[in-house]
């Protein structure tokens, strides 16, 4: 017997992997048209600074001090500011889906003010529908200081906090963003890819064909990866110029250990897309796998929205295995935080260390059972 | 009903669940991520990596600082020796509270303190959380050390309805069931129709004495069925999580049915677009993934620009979140639920009609 691995028969495998993407235009559309696409669309799409929440006010004071706190409020812009009758009519719109939260201010809200006792202002929020609830409060809370200063002019406190935002001042949410989305992107859709195409060759028995000649199953795998991985490489640096160009984020880390935490990655999402491609061996099966293992749980479990510091600890340690986890890290810090090396040695070698297991898991099953 | 049909429709669905590697994946992976999202996700601010400068002798700040470790909202962590900027930018500590380099007693003194805190803002969104965390902890020291002057004035005070106690499964929960439902029966209606086109077997069936109407409900409705056993199951696991159920169950099952044959038919409609499975799974992913952007159910649609905003009303994911949210948390309020439900069986018939009409294409 040859060899485990032959750079030739493995090139051989490459170049025919190639002539089927160049003669199946849907793949070259999809691995470059679609992330950039779908990069644009979510940038565009995704902001996490409030914007015309609709708002109901029930102001049952009717004083000076009552409109102008609603003067505040509606001035800031966050808010569609529409009146309710009273309070109860405010929260019963709540239920009936006809708005998002409300502000109701009581009688004698005025009056017990200009008294000097603490008086509240009471905000109910719709906490059905989180992805609203969580920045209105946050922002209501963050404005609270503001209100009370222009409401009663009271004294600044002796000691102030005054907040630096590193990374990103103006906390813009683009750059916040879109670093992230092109990690899910370009995740799922190269895992996606290869599940695909190597599954393809299992259902139509053509991988069958491809054992039984003198190629290797390393052959097989490192000449099918070859040119998919060099195709979402070109997909990387389409979007790369995207975040820079359209949406204007910095970049302060290195190239060369971007390019190189990219490549780690592309292994590690194809060499998963693999194990699923090996283990279904069906379309049907890889395709529902892949996006079930790659849609939801690299956009929720990643780190991009959620943060995994507010993870329970089970949860935090599940998510290591999660190749976008580690490449979401690198994007962000590269992108803003002009790390040193060693502070990425971690996520890199992390990402080394799956994309190792998954090849081997591949390679594992390619080589015991070649009977589905 | 004809026999005809139901035989079709046993064998569409022994095929679709006899390999136990799709039962699992139409049964058991739903409940399983639903478990997972309902007891993982939080955007709650939580575990903040606080480290404190200041000098040692600083009475004031070791007592601010132990209070930002007793909120519950920060975890100390001691970095050691050097700039605080360096401390976040290796991800040492996640916010950094420096004192007044003289100290905050003689800063205060001479009336111009300031702390600062730096955060790590790579997660604007959390970034933004945790100084109003701050600024709420420091406040609340000062008021207890008795350095304000006078009583707090004026507070909103903020009342999440429907989850008082903000709790994570009932804010995820809802809507990732619905997202569960719709990944589901989309991806197995498209791929079962490309297959058979694929494998020539469509034309098999289309020679067979079946009528094309026949065939078209012998596509849909096993799917439909599967999906509705999906329902119990997902509904299940909300409610061991601690997800109340306040609307009815008929309303429930009825919003479902007309969600899940929605989606069908979408599903359908996108295979009859398709040449073979791997079109099928593209144009799927192309309706899916945006589907679930706009859904609501991860991020705002308030705050998408207009043209986006305007995509969604065509997404009847998004229609369905309203509702199944509105009779898990809510109730049954029919003035509510129905015009979305509405919209949604109307995306539903146009997506039937289409499909349909392209089937008929096909036979011709």
């Amino acid at each position: 017997m040859s060899s485990v691995f032959d750079a030739r028969r493995a090139m051989s495998i490459a170049r025919k992997e190639t002539w089927h993407i160049r003669r199946d235009p849907v793949t070259l559309i999809v691995s470059l048209g679609l992330p950039v696409l779908l990069v644009l669309f979510f940038g565009f799409a995704i902001n996490f600074d409030v914007k015309s929440v609709d708002l109901l006010v029930a102001d049952g004071d009717h004083s000076r001090i009552s409109r102008e706190l609603i003067e505040v409020v509606s001035a800031s812009g966050y808010f569609n500011v529409r009146r309710a009758a009273s309070a109860a009519a405010a929260a019963d719109a709540l239920g009936a889906e006809k708005g998002k939260a409300a502000l109701i201010i009581e009688t004698g809200f005025g009056r017990e003010l200009r008294a000097g006792k603490p008086v509240e202002a009471q905000v109910l929020l719709d906490g059905a529908d989180n992805s609203n609830a969580g920045i209105v409060s946050s922002y209501l809370a963050s404005a609270e200081g503001a209100v009370r200063a222009r409401l009663t002019g009271a004294s600044a406190p002796p000691v102030t906090l005054r907040t630096r935002f590193l990374f990103n001042p103006e906390l813009d949410s683009h750059w916040f963003v879109v670093p992230g989305i092109f990690v899910i992107v370009v995740g799922l859709i190269s895992s996606l890819l290869t599940a695909l195409t190597v599954a393809r060759e299992w259902e139509n028995g053509s991988m069958e064909i491809l054992l039984s000649t003198p190629v290797r199953p390393l052959e097989i795998i490192a000449g099918k990866l070859a040119p998919y991985m060099a195709l979402s490489f070109a997909a990387i640096m389409l979007v790369y110029g995207l975040a820079r160009l359209v949406f204007g984020v910095p970049f302060l880390g290195s190239h060369l250990i971007f390019a190189l935490a990219t490549l780690l990655f592309l292994a590690a999402t194809m060499s998963q897309g693999l194990v699923i491609s090996v283990v279904t061996r069906q379309q049907q099966l890889a395709f529902q796998t892949a996006m079930n293992t790659g849609m939801m749980p690299i956009q929720l479990l990643s780190g991009f929205i959620f943060p995994i510091e507010s993870m329970p600890a089970l949860f935090q340690w599940i998510t290591m295995i999660l190749p976008a986890r580690w490449y979401m890290i690198l994007t962000r810090s590269l992108f803003l935080r002009a790390p040193d090396f060693s502070m990425l040695l971690g996520p890199l070698s992390a990402l080394m260390g799956l994309t190792a297991v998954f090849m081997l898991i591949a390679w594992r099953m390619f080589k015991t059972d070649l009977e589905p | 009903m004809n026999p005809t049909i139901i035989g079709f429709i046993r064998k569409e669905l022994i095929q679709a669940i006899r390999d136990p590697r799709a039962r699992g994946m139409i049964f058991v992976m739903p409940v399983v991520q639903l478990l997972i999202f309902g007891v993982a996700l939080s955007s709650e601010i939580r575990n903040v990596r606080l480290a404190v400068s200041a000098r040692p002798d600083d009475a004031f700040t070791q007592r601010l600082a132990d209070r930002f470790y007793a909120s519950g909202w920060f975890i100390p962590v001691t970095p050691g020796e050097g700039d605080p900027f360096d401390w976040v930018r290796s991800g040492r500590a996640e916010a950094v509270l420096v004192a007044p380099p003289e100290g905050a007693a003689r800063a205060m003194a001479r009336d111009k303190g300031s702390y600062q805190l730096l955060v790590d803002s790579l997660n604007s969104v959390r970034a933004r959380g945790v100084e109003t965390y701050a600024q709420a902890v420091l406040a609340e020291h000062l008021r207890d050390e008795h350095l304000l002057s006078g009583t707090p004035t004026f507070r909103f005070s903020t009342r999440v309805l429907y989850n008082p106690t903000g709790d994570t499964a009932i804010f995820m929960i809802p809507g990732t069931l619905c997202l569960m439902l719709c990944l589901v029966t989309i991806i197995l209606t498209s791929m079962s129709m490309a297959m058979e086109r694929e494998r020539g077997t469509l034309e098999t069936l289309l020679a067979a004495p079946v009528a094309p109407w026949e065939v078209l409900l012998g596509k849909t409705v096993p799917y439909v069925i599967l999906g509705m056993i999906d329902l119990p199951l997902v509904l299940i696991v909300a409610v061991a999580l601690g997800v109340p159920v306040r609307g009815p169950l008929w309303l429930i099952g009825l919003s479902t049915f007309i969600f899940v044959c929605t989606t069908v038919s979408i599903g359908f409609l996108v295979s009859s677009y398709a040449k073979d499975q791997q079109q099928a799974m593209l144009s799927s992913f192309l309706f899916v993934f945006p589907s679930i952007q706009l859904s609501g159910v991860i991020f705002p649609i308030e705050n998408m620009p207009h043209a986006l905003a305007w995509i969604a009303w065509f997404n009847p994911l998004r229609y369905f979140v309203i509702v199944i949210r509105h009779l898990l948390l809510k109730g049954g309020d029919l003035g509510a639920v129905l015009p979305n439900l509405a919209a949604m069986a109307a995306l539903g018939a146009v997506a039937l009609c289409w499909a349909g009409y392209r089937f008929r294409q096909t036979l011709n």
